[in-house]
């Protein structure tokens, strides 16, 4: 069953910037997985391709949204006591259950790192909130049950900066071979609900505001796209096709799209 | 026959404990844990609920140590067929409160220190007339409290209960929004999805999705069979 947790932070320290990067909340998300259970987390670890989570970047809670964005970079450290939140999508079936004693135990004596700085987890949020729109849970079977078999608009939301591996190289354009394929792959990996890969050959893209944004790396940088595109189903399209097409829609919360999503990028939403 | 009493707390003292410290900040989230709730509705180690303990565990003003006994004060509880869910806030405000103090002993045995260095800090309380809600499920009639203390300061708070009428049994799939506390179900129900609130001793968990008994009155359904378990 697939989840879409928030974790809601306090630093007790200021974090800088520095520590501010996917690498470091990766590492982090791999600490609180391993202190919970070791081999799950080691195996987490070694998954090299398809990783069963994703992570965002660390957001501060009171910002002004900026659109549908969210923040990837910073210029200043966070200072202690400022309410954070941290979103954490879990693919596989099993990962919620196995990782409860993480969610029921956190003692708030218990610190957390990023850097030097310490955190406090005040409260996880797992199910759908008025005001956060990140936090929800389906099963792979509800997606598909629930899916529209009449919608042929697909509106996503680019909320952290999104690239793709075509063939040696990143292309940061959202075609819908790659933006769909992505998803299908991942569905397919995890659901047990197979689609096949033709399905995408309906969809032509209608509506895009998007541009490039660089993320900072240690290997350099990376260009990613953000904003917000949408694609239509076109021609005389099966309604299973179309509840197929809704359905990876529908997943994009929980699965991202594209490279790099434990690292925070690829963080992408249906609009409508 | 289970009797469910839903109990409103209404705040007439700002409300302090400790959920979180930030360096100088000490949080009070707003939530009331059911363990708290039991000790301050009088259910512990009480001869009118026959809850009495044995003498070394007994509820005394005077503790020699400073050890809580949930397991040891709360299984009698279990025995009598009560059992009280953490309270949330149907409504509450917050207010910042800056304390500071200098020592001012008038008797100092030991040498007198060189500086006189205040202690500050800011605990956010939860505001009078706040209300919390909770719901308390026996076995037989309960006689509770009309006033209560609770927190770290004994704020007072009155105690409003009712009891819900034309419960119904059943089982299957449900939704309890209100907070629960996870060791307290997890054995009986099958917990889907849920939020977690962070405190001690027990984080607390809410908008449950369980599935497993429940008692289905006004519009609500209330997990059954909850009762006081303990990780070991």
């Amino acid at each position: 069953m697939p989840h879409s947790l928030i974790l809601n932070l306090q630093p007790r320290s200021p974090i800088s910037p520095h520590y501010l990067t996917g690498k470091h909340l990766h590492a982090l998300f791999l600490t609180l997985v391993s202190s919970v259970d070791q081999p799950l987390g080691d195996r987490l670890h070694e998954q090299k391709t398809e990783k069963a989570f994703t992570l965002s970047p660390l957001q501060i809670h009171d910002r002004a949204l900026r659109g549908n964005r969210l923040q990837w970079e910073y210029g200043r450290p966070i200072a202690p006591g400022t309410s954070c939140w941290w979103r954490v999508s879990l693919l596989e079936d099993s990962l919620f259950s196995r990782l409860a004693p993480l969610w029921l135990n956190l003692n708030p004596a218990q610190s957390w790192h990023l850097g030097s700085a310490d955190l406090t987890i005040t409260s996880v949020l797992g199910t759908p909130q008025p005001t956060q729109p990140w936090a929800n849970f389906s099963s792979y079977a509800q997606l598909y049950e629930q899916a529209s078999e009449e919608t042929k608009q697909i509106t996503f939301a680019f909320c952290t900066p999104t690239t793709f591996r075509q063939g040696k190289y990143d292309s940061a354009l959202p075609t819908r071979e790659c933006v769909f394929h992505s998803l299908l792959n991942r569905w397919n990996q995890y659901s047990g609900i197979p689609f096949s890969e033709d399905i995408v050959e309906c969809l032509f893209p209608s509506f895009f505001d998007i541009q490039t944004e660089l993320v900072n790396h240690p290997q350099g940088k990376w260009a990613g796209c953000v904003g917000t595109i949408a694609y239509r189903i076109l021609g005389d399209v099966p309604s299973a096709t179309i509840r197929q097409l809704n359905t990876l829609a529908d997943f994009a919360l929980y699965a991202g799209v594209g490279r790099k999503t434990p690292m925070g990028m690829g963080m992408v939403r249906r609009l409508i | 026959m289970t009797i469910i009493y839903r109990c409103t707390l209404e705040l007439h003292d700002s409300l302090y404990y400790a959920t979180r410290e930030i360096g100088r900040l000490y949080e009070t989230e707003p939530i009331l844990h059911n363990y708290g709730l039991c000790y301050a509705l009088g259910l512990v180690d009480s001869d009118r609920h026959a809850t009495t303990v044995a003498e070394e565990d007994s509820y005394r003003y005077f503790c020699p140590e400073q050890v809580p006994k949930y397991e040891a004060h709360l299984t009698p509880l279990n025995q009598q067929g009560i059992y009280v869910t953490p309270a949330r806030a149907v409504n509450h405000a917050t207010v910042l409160n800056t304390w500071k103090y200098a020592n001012n002993n008038y008797h100092v045995e030991m040498e007198k220190t060189q500086k006189n260095i205040p202690s500050f800090g800011r605990a956010k309380e939860i505001a009078p007339e706040s209300q919390f809600e909770s719901f308390i499920l026996s076995q037989k009639p309960l006689a509770l409290p009309r006033w209560v203390r609770l927190g770290k300061w004994a704020s007072k708070a009155s105690v409003e209960v009712k009891e819900l009428s034309q419960i119904k049994q059943s089982e299957g799939e449900f939704v309890f929004p209100h907070p629960l506390n996870p060791l307290d179900v997890m054995f009986t129900h099958q917990v889907l999805s849920y939020d977690t609130v962070n405190m001690p001793p027990v984080s607390l968990i809410r908008n449950v999705q369980m599935r497993g008994h429940y008692y289905e009155t006004e519009g609500l359904k209330i997990p059954a069979r909850m009762s006081y378990r303990f990780g070991n």
